[in-house]
């Protein structure tokens, strides 16, 4: 894995070289193309900053590098309002007036689509698209594909937290009963807990946790 | 989905709803429920009475004023929807009531205090561009029903983004609900029998102002919203005494 892989999944949160990271930036390639975007990129919400950052873009190497780590103010640009509003947005840059003459045309520019990546009301980040070509404008069907886009992001991103929440809480329940959560039966058993709750509703885990559990102690009572 | 052909004005209205701004016209207060309006923008100077903004006060919002001459927009987002009012509607005075905070990401509480003040001050037209979730359905609904009551027209935008729901408070009847539209007709309003979002207006690449100076282009049902509170606007400023439904009915004759 390279420093920006790194990178992008510490901002995202989740762990590096996880299939979610993968799935992640195919989405955000997928959903540009889908609307003949340029480039796509992931905003990540900074709650503790109160901003937003890129965490992850479809920019070609040397521009993603500069990208990666950029922090945008909430209710800032197109993206910054998409945060703000929790709504989709769609637009351009500021253009600015000619002086005397009226409105400036404008110039070859930018067309923005930036979707909200909500799990219930809480916010997740922000999914970008932007083009460069003043042919292409988006319209509110590109808006719609990027709403959906957004929502896929939304459940791909909590998975990996509810995930990485229910290892965290078995490691600390094991270590409570006096089993060493690094290494051993417990760490595998902490892991499988991971994968299956991949396969399984929670619910249906909840009598499996228990089996797991006893073989986990098994051990230790020898 | 087909625009309706125009029909026969009721008495003492003209055909052309745009020649209503021809016509000397009563001022009409509109509410603008946003991130706040640059009233130093060319296009929306002298057009803002009164400033207010929403203050988080220990858990519950205030309302505070502001100066209505200045720069009280954090976003950009009601200085565009602001200045499509004024384009449309001469008569329009705007009533910027910021329910949008810097840093901050929407607090529904925000805006139900600030429709709250809107419908408590009795602003004849109330703009949301701005859609809350359904875990304050039960408080706007309260509100917009009251507003209707008080002979209040409360325009409301549908979600953009495709949810549950279109968006409170759109999805109420008592407001006069908006979707977006692509069509090159400005202050054209297409009436949609049998939807839930009863109205659509233009807002596909808006150009509006933009806040700090100069201009720029936007999409969405935010843009189409003030399209509609425009039109209100001048129907008002022709007969102050208009009713909601009776705005309704007009705007559906001159869909």
């Amino acid at each position: 894995m390279n420093d920006d892989e790194a990178a992008a999944a510490a901002l995202l949160g989740i762990d590096a070289g996880s299939p979610e990271v993968t799935v992640l930036r195919l989405l955000i390639r997928l959903a540009a193309q889908g609307v003949g975007a340029r480039e796509g990129s992931y905003f990540a919400f900074d709650a503790d900053a109160g901003d937003l950052v890129v965490a992850m873009t479809t920019a070609d190497a040397e521009i993603a590098r500069s990208l990666v780590g950029r922090r945008v103010p909430l209710g800032d640009g197109v993206t910054g309002l998409a945060a703000a509003t929790r709504e989709v947005q769609i637009g351009a840059p500021r253009y600015h007036f000619e002086t005397d003459e009226g409105l400036r045309p404008p110039p070859e520019g930018q067309s923005l689509i930036a979707a909200p990546v909500l799990w219930k009301d809480e916010l997740l980040g922000v999914l970008t698209a932007v083009s460069f070509d003043a042919e292409r404008r988006f319209t509110r069907e590109h808006g719609d594909l990027y709403a959906s886009a957004a929502t896929v992001a939304a459940l791909v991103l909590r998975q990996r937290q509810r995930i990485r929440d229910l290892e965290q809480a078995l490691r600390r329940d094991l270590t409570k009963r006096g089993l060493d959560a690094t290494s051993g039966d417990a760490a595998r058993v902490a892991r499988s807990v991971g994968r299956l709750s991949r396969q399984v509703r929670l619910p249906e885990l909840a009598s499996l946790l228990e089996t797991l559990e006893s073989i986990a102690e098994g051990p230790v009572g020898e | 989905m087909r625009p309706l052909e125009l029909r026969a004005s009721a008495p003492g209205l003209p055909e052309d709803l745009w020649t209503l701004r021809e016509d000397p016209l009563t001022p009409v207060r509109v509410a603008v429920l946003d991130s706040g309006i640059d009233a130093t923008h060319p296009w929306l100077a002298g057009r803002v009475e009164e400033a207010w903004a929403t203050e988080d006060d220990e858990g519950s919002c205030s309302v505070v004023q502001r100066d209505p001459s200045a720069h009280n927009d954090v976003f950009g987002h009601g200085t565009a929807v602001g200045s499509i009012i004024a384009g449309i509607a001469p008569n329009a005075r705007l009533i910027d009531v910021r329910v949008l905070e810097s840093g901050s990401t929407g607090s529904g509480t925000a805006l139900v205090a600030g429709l709250e003040y809107a419908v408590r001050r009795g602003f004849p037209v109330v703009n949301m561009s701005l859609a809350a979730t359904a875990k304050f359905a039960a408080l706007l609904h309260r509100l917009v029903r009251q507003a209707y009551r008080q002979g209040q027209v409360v325009t409301a935008a549908k979600r953009n983004m495709p949810l549950v729901d279109n968006g409170y408070p759109a999805e109420f009847s008592d407001t006069v609900s908006v979707d977006s539209l692509d069509t090159d007709r400005l202050a054209h309003v297409l009436y949609r029998p049998g939807e839930p979002i009863e109205f659509a207006a233009q807002g596909e690449e808006v150009r509006v102002a933009a806040a700090g100076g100069g201009y720029t282009i936007r999409t969405g049902t935010s843009l189409a919203t003030p399209v509609v509170s425009g039109v209100v606007a001048l129907l008002l400023g022709a007969n102050p005494t208009l009713r909601p439904f009776e705005i309704k009915t007009l705007l559906k004759m001159y869909s």
